[in-house]
């Protein structure tokens, strides 16, 4: 071995001391905690990073994780990739968390490791999506909202606004919640003789979305209607709509909202959202996992919803500034 | 590698050390590893395939459709499927040698083409674009047992697919350093004319080993379905990238002509410990991404030195 190379393992080897010394003092301070143990509570979901809708369930857990003084870890995949996010449960499940609250968009892929949790004993709450795997794994409850029945609701209101034909747009292709979502939705409109044309989106590339819209609506004048699954698929096209269609004939709604919604909202461009008043979904299972960890409370709900409300020009003035703030 | 082991060992106390942490990222590490011994040979020989994620969707759909939908035996349907892949993977480099044009652009067409075409013919079929209850078709615990049996070692199911990577990657390896395929892939990649020159079949290399790296995501797709009961058009997203990186962290070049199975084993290694470490050492989702740059770019100068001090050396 020449020299060089042995100058070279030699600094990584004093590297990796220096990195272990730094640790091992880091520890120390910890230690202080230790004696009243930490409670600490994992949570994994399938929100993408660039989604807004999950910054403020992310915010939520926080917020209540903070205002109850215990550790929090939140944990997503960057895409939608259900193989990642069960590693991720897996490896969570690994270090032993006194609780473990989880999304679950598609229970095939997730179950397995959802049972594993489950079967070390780790007190589990699901949120936003996948309630129906409580009749495979005991959880103590699940938060968030119906989709099918959502998707009726926001068919309903559609039906309010006079459309004759309706483009739905997914922006999570693979994810049960949108297809129930659009299930509902569809359901309602066939039987009322409206047809609905399903277009699926990269959330990740918003002026894509906006210019296979655009062409999308240029080959079929009849649309006057548009749902979106959520507010990726949103954003972009009331930019389009601001372009293509000052006169507002083309209703646009959506599921979840952020403050461009509500902005969008304001101006008339979108004419409702549906909210599920994500934030609680973040904040309440946060609370209740604490409860039950130092309390031993269980909730009698297995089921706990938070929406759908709908936000529409009536009150989009009250939830603008909350929504800026990131709660709602 | 064990630069980066190290590292996680010690931030990533809590867990990390343990049996079941390390089946974690073996587990992430295998299935990354088994597409970039694929993925590797292809590099060298000079040519890309970046169609190899999207094969993964395409198989594992297949498969599912064609048991759940079609009443297939499970071993029929794989069979099937697996000569679907090979026959895209056949033409994949077909184009590629026929046309004289970049498999990057080639593979990066097919890329779309197969992902969109998963998409629209699970609609059709099904209506949703996720399915299950694959464990109820026939021949699925026949299936099961070669794809997703788990060993288990002091308490945790260590996944089959484990081993499945060691024993591709001695097979690899065998391949690359002692068979006449193995110098004519260097050979390829160091120069197509010389080679051609030289009385090497290099389409023919070329067109196999596209085939090779359609029959390894194939082998993902099917321990995926198995694992999980269950198939959606979005898996293996982002995949074929990954297997490059892995590759590549492994001293494969860009450019072909120079790399080894051992360092795209040991690339997918890195990859996994990086990525499950990451949650272990609990690290806030939102520095996920950054930490993983940062990694995997130390990773690669790491290697780099080393490689240019021992040929100087």
């Amino acid at each position: 071995m020449s020299p060089m190379i042995k100058k070279q393992i030699a600094k990584y080897f004093y590297l990796i001391i220096f990195l272990c010394v730094v640790v091992s003092c880091s520890k120390k301070n910890n230690q202080k905690n230790q004696f009243e143990k930490e409670i600490t509570i994992k949570m994994v979901t399938h929100g993408q990073a660039t989604d807004p809708f999950w910054s403020v369930v992310s915010n939520g857990a926080k917020d209540a994780a903070q205002e109850l003084g215990i550790s929090l870890h939140y944990q997503s995949p960057q895409n939608f990739d259900m193989i990642t996010m069960s590693q991720m449960i897996d490896a969570v499940v690994a270090t032993n968390p006194d609780g473990l609250i989880v999304s679950v968009p598609d229970i095939t892929a997730l179950k397995k490791s959802i049972v594993a949790a489950s079967k070390k004993n780790i007190p589990i709450i699901v949120i936003n999506a996948g309630s129906e795997i409580m009749e495979d794994v005991d959880i103590l409850t699940y938060v968030g909202q119906s989709e099918y029945e959502a998707g009726i609701k926001a068919a309903e209101e559609m039906l309010k606004q006079n459309v004759k034909s309706v483009l739905c747009i997914n922006h999570e292709i693979g994810n049960i919640s949108l297809d129930q979502r659009e299930q509902g939705f569809r359901k309602i409109l066939t039987e009322n003789h409206i047809p609905v044309k399903t277009v699926p989106i990269d959330a990740s590339d918003p002026s894509e979305t906006k210019e296979m819209v655009r062409s999308f609506i240029s080959s079929n004048k009849k649309i006057d209607g548009i749902l979106t699954l959520g507010p990726l698929g949103a954003i972009p096209i009331v930019r389009l709509l601001k372009e293509i269609d000052p006169e507002k004939n083309i209703k646009l709604a959506t599921f979840d909202f952020t403050p461009e919604i509500i902005d969008g909202i304001m101006n008339g461009h979108i004419v409702f959202a549906l909210d599920q008043q994500q934030y609680l979904q973040g904040y309440l299972p946060v609370v209740l996992m604490n409860l039950y960890i130092t309390n031993k409370n269980t909730p009698a709900y297995k089921k706990l919803e938070t929406g759908p409300s709908i936000i529409n020009i009536e009150n989009a003035q009250d939830v603008l500034s909350l929504s800026k703030k990131g709660s709602r | 590698m064990l630069f980066v082991w190290v590292f996680f060992a010690v931030f990533a106390h809590n867990g990390f050390l343990s049996v079941q942490g390390t089946k974690s990222y073996l587990e992430v590490s295998s299935e990354i590893g088994i597409l970039a011994i694929g993925v590797a040979l292809l590099m060298i020989s000079g040519e890309f395939d970046l169609s190899v994620g999207s094969l993964i969707g395409f198989s594992s759909m297949s498969l599912s459709l064609l048991t759940v939908e079609a009443n297939l035996t499970m071993p029929a349907a794989s069979l099937l499927t697996l000569l679907m892949v090979i026959f895209i993977g056949y033409c994949n480099g077909m184009i590629v040698v026929k046309s004289g044009l970049p498999s990057f652009i080639i593979t990066l067409g097919s890329l779309f083409m197969i992902r969109g075409f998963t998409i629209a013919v699970s609609k059709i079929i099904i209506g949703r674009t996720q399915i299950g209850g694959i464990e109820e078709s026939k021949g699925f615990s026949v299936m099961a047992t070669i794809f997703s049996n788990s060993l288990t070692i002091s308490g945790t199911d260590f996944p089959i697919s484990i081993f499945w990577w060691m024993l591709f990657g001695v097979l690899g390896y065998f391949l690359l350093k002692h068979t006449q395929l193995g110098n004519w892939i260097f050979a390829t990649g160091a120069s197509q004319e010389s080679a051609k020159l030289m009385g090497i079949p290099v389409k023919k290399v070329k067109i196999s080993l596209f085939m090779l790296t359609a029959f390894c995501s194939w082998f993902i797709a099917v321990t995926q379905v198995t694992t999980f009961g269950g198939a959606d058009v979005l898996r293996g997203e982002q995949k074929e990238f990954i297997a490059i990186i892995a590759a590549v962290i492994g001293g494969t070049l860009l450019t072909g002509g120079y790399g080894s199975i051992i360092g795209a084993m040991i690339g997918a290694l890195i990859f996994g410990i990086v990525k499950q470490g990451i949650i272990f050492a609990g690290v806030d989702a939102d520095w996920f991404q950054v930490f993983m740059g940062v990694m995997l770019v130390s990773a690669v100068l790491v290697n780099g030195t080393f490689r240019k001090k021992y040929s100087h050396g």
